[in-house]
């Protein structure tokens, strides 16, 4: 195939054509991070997620409407600020996930549902820079 | 045989017919087209293709200005900051100079960077004194300080503007600035405490409903947790849903604070684009200067 493709390079420029065709100009990729934490708690903590999101979550189903989903979100939260404040915003997305404040957010379409959108960013914008 | 040698003669003139060069006039206007279109991407292709192929063309430093501010209208305020920097040191002294100058603080501005804005505008301003942008800096700095929430610079700046069409939409704007601080706000230091006195109670406060609600029974199921592993003398439970409850009632006032800072932003921002809809400014690239449309 690859020979075959090398000997017709206009067949090869115009999959190029086709390919880059669904492709946003003005996109840029970039490579998620990856992180890496380190220490006795971070390292329980982690441990903890994994064992949520692979074993506890998948038992009873996807019932989290909003996105990224709650225990993620409360993941990411946690993260960035800390076991009291990040456990504080997980609380209180568990209890806003109510399906029923669908106007104060947008929608997202994500894992084949439609979805409130509601990242961290969106509720600690008060008390961080931007 | 014919028919082989035209259908040679036509494979052979494809190749020239794809990449022939085009005149200058022909590239610019179908960069101008793709422009007018809001196809930014391309149009910069085009703009670009121009500069190569004809690199002493007496047009190509205006061509240089259009491919900044097709980056500025495709929202890259990167990409078109250099453009306009290079112009606007490279002909200080021409009217080009002095848009791509103006251009700076307001690629500033658009990208929310306030303060860098309106120091690039006082120095445009410095530098250009006698410049009829002059007034719409006035203008611009006015709105870069109400972005910030900073009234009375804001209507400080505004009362600067000497042009009469300008001078009476900044006039209108003023008042419209000095009602800030009267728009329907809630106070996220009462919505905590209402939530601390009753859980939900501070979110009703900001108008979620059901935010509240659902706050009000976890916290009341958690309280009843707490009394009913008290009473049997379960005290482990006692403690795990105790730790458990205090995660819950800390996140009820936080949530209530988080909603009322919501509810304020929202209030801010529609109040904002409903402003700037009838007093916003637009600034539009008419080949040779920049002219402003309200």
């Amino acid at each position: 195939m690859r020979a075959s493709l090398n000997s017709h390079p206009m067949i090869s420029t115009l999959l190029f054509i086709a390919l880059t065709a669904f492709l946003d100009p003005w996109s840029v990729t970039e490579k998620a991070p990856v992180m890496k934490e380190e220490g006795f708690w971070n390292q329980r903590f982690e441990y903890g997620f994994y064992f949520y999101q692979k074993v506890l979550s998948p038992a009873d189903g996807a019932r989290c409407g909003m996105y990224p989903t709650c225990a993620d979100y409360g993941y990411q939260a946690i993260q960035k600020h800390g076991p009291l404040l990040g456990g504080w915003m997980a609380t209180d997305r568990y209890m806003r996930d109510n399906g029923r404040g669908n106007s104060f957010y947008s929608l997202i379409e994500k894992f084949g549902h439609r979805r409130l959108f509601d990242p961290v960013s969106a509720n600690d914008f008060w008390f961080t820079a931007p | 045989m014919k028919k082989i040698f035209f259908f040679f003669m036509f494979f052979s003139f494809l190749p020239l017919s794809l990449f022939s060069k085009d005149s200058p006039e022909q590239i610019l206007q179908f960069g101008n087209h793709l422009y007018q279109e809001e196809d930014y991407y391309r149009a910069i292709t085009e703009y670009k293709r121009f500069l190569y192929f004809y690199p002493k063309h007496p047009q190509n430093s205006h061509t240089e200005f259009q491919i900044g501010y097709s980056y500025l209208k495709g929202e890259k305020w990167e990409a078109a900051l250099p453009y306009f920097q290079k112009l606007s040191t490279d002909f200080p002294h021409t009217r080009l100079g002095e848009n791509s100058f103006f251009s700076i603080a307001h690629t500033h501005f658009l990208s929310k960077k306030y303060k860098a804005a309106q120091e690039t505008w006082n120095e445009f301003q410095e530098r250009y004194p006698k410049s009829s942008l002059n007034d719409i800096a006035w203008y611009q700095k006015g709105w870069a300080y109400f972005f910030q929430e900073k009234t009375k610079e804001a209507t400080q700046e505004l009362s600067l503007i000497k042009n009469p069409s300008l001078k009476n939409k900044a006039m209108l704007l003023s008042t419209e600035i000095e009602k800030w601080h009267t728009l329907p706000y809630r106070s996220p230091f009462l919505a905590g405490m209402f939530s601390a006195m009753l859980p939900g109670l501070g979110q009703w406060y900001d108008g979620r409903f059901w935010d509240g609600m659902s706050a009000l029974v976890v916290n009341s199921m958690f309280a009843y947790g707490i009394y009913a592993t008290w009473r049997d003398e379960h005290y482990v439970a006692f403690g795990i849903v105790t730790f458990l409850a205090s995660g819950f009632y800390g996140g009820n006032i936080f949530s209530a604070v988080s909603s009322a800072h919501k509810f304020n932003r929202n209030v801010k921002e529609s109040k904002w684009q409903i402003l700037q809809k009838k007093y916003g400014v637009n600034l539009e690239w008419n080949g040779n200067s920049l002219t402003i449309k309200f």
